[in-house]
Protein backbone atom coordinates (compact mmCIF):
# COMPACT_ATOMS: atom_id res chain seq x y z
CA UNK A 1 0.00 0.00 0.00
CA UNK A 2 2.64 2.28 0.80
CA UNK A 3 4.55 1.42 -2.92
CA UNK A 4 1.13 3.12 -4.03
CA UNK A 5 0.80 5.88 -2.03
CA UNK A 6 4.81 6.59 -3.06
CA UNK A 7 4.28 5.96 -6.48
CA UNK A 8 1.44 8.55 -6.85
CA UNK A 9 3.23 11.34 -5.00
CA UNK A 10 5.90 10.32 -7.70
CA UNK A 11 3.81 10.78 -10.36
CA UNK A 12 2.08 14.14 -9.19
CA UNK A 13 5.68 15.57 -8.80
CA UNK A 14 6.33 15.02 -12.05
CA UNK A 15 3.19 16.31 -13.08
CA UNK A 16 4.30 19.33 -11.56
CA UNK A 17 7.49 19.33 -13.30
CA UNK A 18 5.43 18.88 -16.44
CA UNK A 19 3.26 21.40 -16.12
CA UNK A 20 6.45 24.17 -15.80
CA UNK A 21 7.90 22.53 -19.12
CA UNK A 22 4.91 23.14 -20.88
CA UNK A 23 5.20 26.64 -19.72
CA UNK A 24 2.13 28.57 -21.77
CA UNK A 25 0.90 25.91 -23.61
CA UNK A 26 -2.78 24.94 -22.73
CA UNK A 27 -2.93 23.50 -19.14
CA UNK A 28 -3.26 19.29 -18.92
CA UNK A 29 -5.83 18.38 -16.59
CA UNK A 30 -5.28 15.49 -16.12
CA UNK A 31 -1.64 13.41 -15.56
CA UNK A 32 -1.53 9.86 -14.95
CA UNK A 33 0.66 7.32 -14.97
CA UNK A 34 -0.26 5.97 -17.93
CA UNK A 35 0.12 9.75 -19.52
CA UNK A 36 2.23 9.46 -22.63
CA UNK A 37 4.31 12.54 -23.75
CA UNK A 38 4.05 12.68 -26.90
CA UNK A 39 0.28 11.16 -27.86
CA UNK A 40 -1.18 12.62 -24.76
CA UNK A 41 0.00 15.66 -23.75
CA UNK A 42 1.51 16.49 -27.29
CA UNK A 43 4.56 17.67 -25.49
CA UNK A 44 7.04 19.10 -28.48
CA UNK A 45 10.79 18.93 -28.47
CA UNK A 46 11.35 21.92 -25.92
CA UNK A 47 8.77 20.93 -23.31
CA UNK A 48 11.05 17.27 -23.31
CA UNK A 49 14.21 18.90 -23.21
CA UNK A 50 12.65 21.60 -20.29
CA UNK A 51 11.27 18.78 -18.57
CA UNK A 52 14.66 16.64 -18.76
CA UNK A 53 16.41 20.06 -17.31
CA UNK A 54 13.74 20.57 -14.55
CA UNK A 55 14.66 16.43 -13.18
CA UNK A 56 18.30 17.32 -13.23
CA UNK A 57 18.08 20.68 -11.46
CA UNK A 58 14.54 19.20 -8.96
CA UNK A 59 15.12 15.95 -8.70
CA UNK A 60 19.36 15.70 -8.66
CA UNK A 61 19.33 13.30 -12.00
CA UNK A 62 22.37 12.86 -13.68
CA UNK A 63 21.85 13.92 -17.06
CA UNK A 64 25.31 12.79 -18.34
CA UNK A 65 24.65 8.98 -16.77
CA UNK A 66 20.94 8.55 -17.03
CA UNK A 67 20.04 10.24 -20.82
CA UNK A 68 19.70 7.19 -23.04
CA UNK A 69 17.81 5.50 -20.31
CA UNK A 70 15.64 8.69 -19.88
CA UNK A 71 14.62 9.58 -23.56
CA UNK A 72 13.49 5.92 -23.91
CA UNK A 73 10.88 6.56 -21.61
CA UNK A 74 7.44 7.47 -23.03
CA UNK A 75 5.33 7.60 -20.21
CA UNK A 76 4.79 9.41 -16.81
CA UNK A 77 4.55 6.63 -14.80
CA UNK A 78 7.65 4.45 -16.18
CA UNK A 79 9.88 7.83 -15.45
CA UNK A 80 8.34 8.59 -12.25
CA UNK A 81 9.40 5.01 -11.56
CA UNK A 82 12.95 5.16 -13.16
CA UNK A 83 13.92 8.74 -11.12
CA UNK A 84 12.43 7.34 -8.00
CA UNK A 85 14.73 4.20 -8.38
CA UNK A 86 17.85 6.82 -8.99
CA UNK A 87 16.86 8.31 -5.70
CA UNK A 88 16.37 5.01 -4.04
CA UNK A 89 20.02 4.16 -4.72
CA UNK A 90 18.72 1.09 -7.12
CA UNK B 1 -1.94 -0.56 -46.97
CA UNK B 2 0.55 -2.87 -47.51
CA UNK B 3 4.70 -2.28 -46.60
CA UNK B 4 6.82 -2.05 -49.42
CA UNK B 5 9.37 -4.76 -49.38
CA UNK B 6 11.89 -2.82 -48.59
CA UNK B 7 12.80 0.54 -46.84
CA UNK B 8 15.50 2.80 -46.92
CA UNK B 9 16.09 6.04 -45.25
CA UNK B 10 17.73 8.27 -47.70
CA UNK B 11 18.52 10.98 -44.91
CA UNK B 12 19.52 10.46 -41.48
CA UNK B 13 22.41 11.44 -39.30
CA UNK B 14 24.44 10.05 -36.90
CA UNK B 15 23.31 10.83 -33.11
CA UNK B 16 27.09 11.80 -32.04
CA UNK B 17 28.81 14.87 -30.92
CA UNK B 18 31.57 14.06 -32.46
CA UNK B 19 30.18 15.17 -35.50
CA UNK B 20 27.86 18.12 -35.05
CA UNK B 21 29.29 21.42 -32.93
CA UNK B 22 28.21 22.92 -29.63
CA UNK B 23 27.84 26.36 -31.36
CA UNK B 24 25.14 24.21 -33.59
CA UNK B 25 23.12 22.98 -30.71
CA UNK B 26 23.40 26.63 -29.09
CA UNK B 27 21.80 28.12 -32.05
CA UNK B 28 19.04 25.38 -32.17
CA UNK B 29 18.17 25.88 -28.14
CA UNK B 30 18.32 29.81 -28.22
CA UNK B 31 15.27 29.65 -30.78
CA UNK B 32 13.48 26.46 -29.46
CA UNK B 33 13.84 28.51 -26.16
CA UNK B 34 11.74 31.27 -27.57
CA UNK B 35 8.81 29.39 -27.71
CA UNK B 36 8.78 29.35 -23.85
CA UNK B 37 10.76 32.82 -22.98
CA UNK B 38 9.68 35.88 -25.26
CA UNK B 39 12.77 37.31 -24.18
CA UNK B 40 16.18 36.03 -24.58
CA UNK B 41 16.76 34.72 -20.70
CA UNK B 42 20.86 34.86 -19.88
CA UNK B 43 22.49 30.72 -19.99
CA UNK B 44 18.93 29.61 -20.71
CA UNK B 45 19.96 28.68 -24.87
CA UNK B 46 23.42 27.07 -23.66
CA UNK B 47 21.09 25.14 -21.02
CA UNK B 48 18.95 23.72 -23.50
CA UNK B 49 21.93 23.21 -25.68
CA UNK B 50 23.85 21.05 -23.28
CA UNK B 51 20.85 19.11 -23.13
CA UNK B 52 20.16 18.94 -26.11
CA UNK B 53 23.62 17.54 -26.99
CA UNK B 54 23.39 14.95 -24.76
CA UNK B 55 21.02 13.09 -26.71
CA UNK B 56 23.83 13.04 -29.33
CA UNK B 57 26.04 9.86 -27.45
CA UNK B 58 25.37 6.92 -29.87
CA UNK B 59 28.48 7.45 -31.54
CA UNK B 60 28.74 3.90 -32.71
CA UNK B 61 24.90 3.83 -34.19
CA UNK B 62 24.38 0.93 -31.87
CA UNK B 63 20.47 2.85 -30.91
CA UNK B 64 19.95 3.97 -34.36
CA UNK B 65 19.93 0.31 -35.36
CA UNK B 66 17.97 -0.69 -32.99
CA UNK B 67 15.45 1.79 -34.30
CA UNK B 68 16.03 0.92 -37.34
CA UNK B 69 14.85 -2.66 -36.79
CA UNK B 70 12.14 -1.25 -34.64
CA UNK B 71 10.93 0.60 -38.11
CA UNK B 72 11.57 -2.18 -40.50
CA UNK B 73 14.63 0.14 -41.90
CA UNK B 74 16.63 -2.18 -44.08
CA UNK B 75 19.95 0.72 -44.70
CA UNK B 76 20.11 4.11 -43.82
CA UNK B 77 22.32 7.17 -45.91
CA UNK B 78 23.98 8.54 -43.25
CA UNK B 79 24.94 12.23 -43.94
CA UNK B 80 28.04 13.83 -42.62
CA UNK B 81 27.79 17.78 -43.12
CA UNK B 82 31.12 19.80 -42.73
CA UNK B 83 30.50 22.39 -40.37
CA UNK B 84 34.67 22.61 -39.65
CA UNK B 85 34.78 25.94 -41.53
CA UNK B 86 32.44 27.66 -39.55
CA UNK B 87 32.19 25.89 -36.15
CA UNK B 88 35.41 25.22 -34.24
CA UNK B 89 35.33 21.69 -33.29
CA UNK B 90 37.65 19.39 -31.40
CA UNK B 91 37.59 16.38 -34.21
CA UNK B 92 38.58 16.93 -37.42
CA UNK B 93 36.95 16.13 -40.25
CA UNK B 94 39.67 13.18 -40.87
CA UNK B 95 37.97 11.90 -37.57
CA UNK B 96 34.46 12.07 -38.49
CA UNK B 97 35.40 9.90 -41.80
CA UNK B 98 37.08 7.38 -39.88
CA UNK B 99 33.87 7.45 -37.33
CA UNK B 100 32.02 6.95 -39.99
CA UNK B 101 33.73 3.99 -41.36
CA UNK B 102 34.20 2.73 -38.23
CA UNK B 103 29.89 2.68 -37.94
CA UNK B 104 30.32 0.96 -41.46
CA UNK B 105 31.97 -1.89 -40.64
CA UNK B 106 30.57 -2.21 -36.64
CA UNK B 107 26.91 -2.65 -38.86
CA UNK B 108 27.76 -4.76 -41.97
CA UNK B 109 24.93 -3.49 -45.02
CA UNK B 110 23.22 -1.29 -43.30
CA UNK B 111 24.42 2.11 -43.59
CA UNK B 112 25.36 4.17 -46.34
CA UNK B 113 27.68 7.35 -46.39
CA UNK B 114 27.77 10.88 -47.62
CA UNK B 115 30.43 12.89 -46.86
CA UNK B 116 31.24 16.36 -46.96
CA UNK B 117 33.23 18.73 -47.73
CA UNK B 118 33.36 22.38 -47.55
CA UNK B 119 34.70 23.70 -50.92
CA UNK B 120 36.71 26.66 -48.77
CA UNK B 121 39.02 24.08 -48.14
CA UNK B 122 39.81 23.91 -51.85
CA UNK B 123 42.67 21.42 -52.64
CA UNK B 124 42.35 19.91 -49.38
CA UNK B 125 39.22 18.97 -48.58
CA UNK B 126 38.72 17.28 -52.72
CA UNK B 127 41.85 15.49 -51.69
CA UNK B 128 40.17 14.49 -48.74
CA UNK B 129 36.91 13.69 -49.95
CA UNK B 130 38.94 11.86 -53.06
CA UNK B 131 40.12 9.35 -50.36
CA UNK B 132 36.95 8.63 -48.11
CA UNK B 133 35.63 7.96 -51.45
CA UNK B 134 38.37 5.68 -52.23
CA UNK B 135 39.39 3.80 -48.76
CA UNK B 136 35.83 3.90 -46.98
CA UNK B 137 33.89 3.41 -49.89
CA UNK B 138 31.51 6.59 -49.04
CA UNK B 139 29.17 7.02 -51.54
CA UNK B 140 27.68 10.66 -52.23
CA UNK B 141 29.04 14.18 -51.76
CA UNK B 142 26.92 16.00 -48.91
CA UNK B 143 26.47 19.73 -49.32
CA UNK B 144 25.90 22.54 -46.56
CA UNK B 145 25.22 25.86 -47.85
CA UNK B 146 24.02 27.49 -45.08
CA UNK B 147 27.78 27.17 -44.05
CA UNK B 148 28.16 30.36 -46.33
CA UNK B 149 27.96 29.10 -49.89
CA UNK B 150 25.69 28.67 -53.00
CA UNK B 151 26.04 24.86 -54.43
CA UNK B 152 26.49 26.32 -57.63
CA UNK B 153 29.53 28.29 -56.29
CA UNK B 154 32.36 27.21 -59.09
CA UNK B 155 34.35 26.32 -56.22
CA UNK B 156 32.07 23.11 -55.97
CA UNK B 157 32.61 22.57 -59.29
CA UNK B 158 35.71 19.89 -58.89
CA UNK B 159 33.80 17.75 -56.68
CA UNK B 160 30.59 17.66 -58.83
CA UNK B 161 33.07 16.46 -61.19
CA UNK B 162 34.57 13.91 -59.46
CA UNK B 163 30.68 13.04 -58.29
CA UNK B 164 29.89 12.79 -62.24
CA UNK B 165 33.29 10.33 -62.69
CA UNK B 166 32.31 8.01 -59.71
CA UNK B 167 28.21 8.45 -60.12
CA UNK B 168 27.92 9.65 -56.87
CA UNK B 169 24.86 11.77 -55.77
CA UNK B 170 24.78 14.89 -54.25
CA UNK B 171 22.30 15.57 -51.36
CA UNK B 172 22.53 19.42 -50.43
CA UNK B 173 19.94 20.79 -47.53
CA UNK B 174 17.79 23.32 -48.55
CA UNK B 175 15.67 25.34 -45.69
CA UNK B 176 16.04 26.85 -42.12
CA UNK B 177 18.84 25.30 -40.26
CA UNK B 178 20.36 26.59 -36.79
CA UNK B 179 19.88 30.25 -36.47
CA UNK B 180 23.68 30.17 -35.92
CA UNK B 181 24.41 29.71 -40.43
CA UNK B 182 23.04 31.88 -43.21
CA UNK B 183 19.83 30.57 -44.32
CA UNK B 184 20.14 32.88 -47.73
CA UNK B 185 22.41 30.14 -49.09
CA UNK B 186 19.29 27.67 -48.16
CA UNK B 187 17.44 28.01 -51.40
CA UNK B 188 16.60 25.11 -53.69
CA UNK B 189 17.20 27.26 -56.79
CA UNK B 190 20.48 28.32 -56.33
CA UNK B 191 21.48 24.57 -57.36
CA UNK B 192 19.98 25.33 -61.06
CA UNK B 193 23.70 26.53 -62.45
CA UNK B 194 25.46 23.48 -60.69
CA UNK B 195 22.65 20.98 -62.12
CA UNK B 196 22.68 22.74 -65.39
CA UNK B 197 26.46 22.37 -65.64
CA UNK B 198 26.39 18.94 -64.43
CA UNK B 199 23.75 16.87 -66.25
CA UNK B 200 25.69 13.60 -65.46
CA UNK B 201 25.44 14.13 -61.20
CA UNK B 202 21.98 13.69 -59.41
CA UNK B 203 21.45 16.56 -56.97
CA UNK B 204 18.98 15.66 -53.96
CA UNK B 205 17.06 18.50 -52.42
CA UNK B 206 17.21 17.75 -48.76
CA UNK B 207 13.82 18.66 -47.20
CA UNK B 208 12.73 20.11 -50.58
CA UNK B 209 9.33 18.57 -49.31
CA UNK B 210 8.74 20.32 -46.31
CA UNK B 211 11.02 23.70 -47.00
CA UNK B 212 10.48 25.86 -50.01
CA UNK B 213 8.02 23.21 -51.79
CA UNK B 214 7.14 25.55 -54.60
CA UNK B 215 10.76 26.02 -55.74
CA UNK B 216 11.89 22.14 -55.07
CA UNK B 217 8.78 20.42 -56.87
CA UNK B 218 9.21 23.30 -59.82
CA UNK B 219 13.42 22.34 -59.85
CA UNK B 220 12.15 18.56 -59.64
CA UNK B 221 9.71 18.91 -62.60
CA UNK B 222 12.18 20.87 -65.12
CA UNK B 223 15.34 19.49 -64.59
CA UNK B 224 16.24 15.97 -65.12
CA UNK B 225 18.64 15.51 -62.33
CA UNK B 226 17.33 17.26 -59.54
CA UNK B 227 15.45 15.13 -56.50
CA UNK B 228 13.86 16.18 -53.17
CA UNK B 229 13.50 13.96 -50.06
CA UNK B 230 10.87 14.64 -47.42
CA UNK B 231 12.85 13.92 -43.81
CA UNK B 232 11.79 16.76 -41.46
CA UNK B 233 8.39 15.96 -42.42
CA UNK B 234 6.64 15.97 -39.06
CA UNK B 235 7.51 19.57 -39.12
CA UNK B 236 5.80 20.41 -41.76
CA UNK B 237 4.35 24.11 -41.62
CA UNK B 238 0.81 23.30 -42.76
CA UNK B 239 -2.27 24.63 -41.17
CA UNK B 240 -3.63 21.25 -42.50
CA UNK B 241 -1.14 19.30 -41.14
CA UNK B 242 1.98 17.30 -42.45
CA UNK B 243 0.11 13.92 -43.53
CA UNK B 244 -2.26 16.39 -46.04
CA UNK B 245 0.65 18.12 -46.86
CA UNK B 246 2.46 14.94 -48.02
CA UNK B 247 -0.81 13.60 -49.91
CA UNK B 248 -0.63 17.61 -51.58
CA UNK B 249 3.41 16.87 -52.87
CA UNK B 250 2.43 13.18 -54.15
CA UNK B 251 -0.64 14.32 -56.08
CA UNK B 252 2.07 16.36 -58.21
CA UNK B 253 3.25 13.86 -60.67
CA UNK B 254 7.21 14.10 -59.62
CA UNK B 255 6.60 10.89 -57.20
CA UNK B 256 9.58 9.09 -59.01
CA UNK B 257 11.56 12.52 -57.99
CA UNK B 258 10.37 12.04 -54.19
CA UNK B 259 12.72 9.89 -51.79
CA UNK B 260 11.82 8.63 -47.92
CA UNK B 261 14.08 10.31 -45.09
CA UNK B 262 13.65 11.19 -41.65
CA UNK B 263 16.07 13.36 -40.42
CA UNK B 264 16.79 11.38 -37.32
CA UNK B 265 17.65 12.36 -34.76
CA UNK B 266 16.23 15.51 -35.26
CA UNK B 267 12.99 14.39 -33.81
CA UNK B 268 13.89 11.26 -31.52
CA UNK B 269 12.58 13.47 -28.58
CA UNK B 270 9.08 13.98 -30.48
CA UNK B 271 8.99 10.86 -32.75
CA UNK B 272 10.33 7.18 -32.91
CA UNK B 273 11.57 6.12 -36.48
CA UNK B 274 9.17 3.39 -36.15
CA UNK B 275 6.11 6.03 -35.61
CA UNK B 276 7.31 7.85 -38.43
CA UNK B 277 7.10 4.98 -40.86
CA UNK B 278 3.89 3.87 -39.61
CA UNK B 279 2.97 7.63 -39.93
CA UNK B 280 3.68 7.50 -43.55
CA UNK B 281 2.64 4.08 -44.31
CA UNK B 282 -1.19 3.68 -42.22
CA UNK B 283 -4.40 3.26 -43.66
CA UNK B 284 -5.03 6.78 -43.67
CA UNK B 285 -1.52 8.21 -44.02
CA UNK B 286 -0.51 9.99 -46.74
CA UNK B 287 0.29 7.24 -49.29
CA UNK B 288 -3.21 6.04 -49.18
CA UNK B 289 -3.90 6.70 -52.83
CA UNK B 290 -0.21 5.46 -54.05
CA UNK B 291 0.20 2.46 -56.22
CA UNK B 292 2.22 -0.30 -54.38
CA UNK B 293 5.05 0.51 -57.05
CA UNK B 294 4.50 4.29 -55.85
CA UNK B 295 5.41 3.62 -52.39
CA UNK B 296 7.81 1.19 -52.97
CA UNK B 297 9.79 4.10 -55.26
CA UNK B 298 9.72 6.78 -52.46
CA UNK B 299 10.37 4.42 -49.64
CA UNK B 300 13.74 2.52 -51.34
CA UNK B 301 13.51 2.41 -54.99
CA UNK B 302 14.65 5.85 -56.09
CA UNK B 303 17.48 6.23 -54.05
CA UNK B 304 18.66 2.86 -54.42
CA UNK B 305 18.83 3.89 -58.18
CA UNK B 306 20.78 6.84 -57.39
CA UNK B 307 23.44 5.15 -55.46
CA UNK B 308 26.77 4.47 -57.44
CA UNK B 309 27.35 0.44 -58.18
CA UNK B 310 30.39 -0.64 -56.41
CA UNK B 311 33.18 -1.06 -58.68
CA UNK B 312 32.46 2.20 -59.74
CA UNK B 313 32.40 4.31 -56.55
CA UNK B 314 35.04 2.94 -55.51
CA UNK B 315 37.20 2.65 -58.77
CA UNK B 316 41.10 3.61 -58.96
CA UNK B 317 41.69 7.32 -58.78
CA UNK B 318 43.61 9.59 -60.73
CA UNK B 319 41.11 11.48 -62.77
CA UNK B 320 42.16 14.71 -61.22
CA UNK B 321 40.15 17.84 -61.01
CA UNK B 322 39.26 19.95 -64.58
CA UNK B 323 38.41 23.03 -62.56
CA UNK B 324 41.23 25.27 -60.60
CA UNK B 325 41.00 24.57 -56.93
CA UNK B 326 41.88 26.93 -54.40
CA UNK B 327 45.58 26.72 -52.99
CA UNK B 328 46.65 25.44 -56.15
CA UNK B 329 49.47 26.83 -58.39
CA UNK B 330 48.05 27.93 -61.88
Amino acid sequence: MSAIIDENADVEKLAGLIRLAMGDEPPVAVIAAQTRFTEDLGMQSINRLMLLSLLEQECGVSLERHMTQLVELQTVGDTARFVASLTAGH
Amino acid sequence: MRRPPLIVDGHCHLASSRCIPSEFFVGVARNMARKQFARERSGEAEKLGRVLELQYHDHDADRLVRKMDEAGIARTVLLAPDFTHVFKSQYSLEDMAAQHAAVRARHPGRFHVFFGVDPRWGRSGYDLFERVVDRHGFEGLKVYPPCGFSPSDERMFPLYEFCAARQLPVLLHTGPTTPTLDFSYADPYLIDAAAKHFPGVNFILAHGGVNFVEQAKLMCNYRANVYLDISGFPAAMSASGWQQHLADLFSQGINHKIIFGTDWPVFSMKDDLAAMVSGLLEETGPMRSLADSTVAAIMAGTIGKLLPSPSVATQASGIGPMFELEGEKP
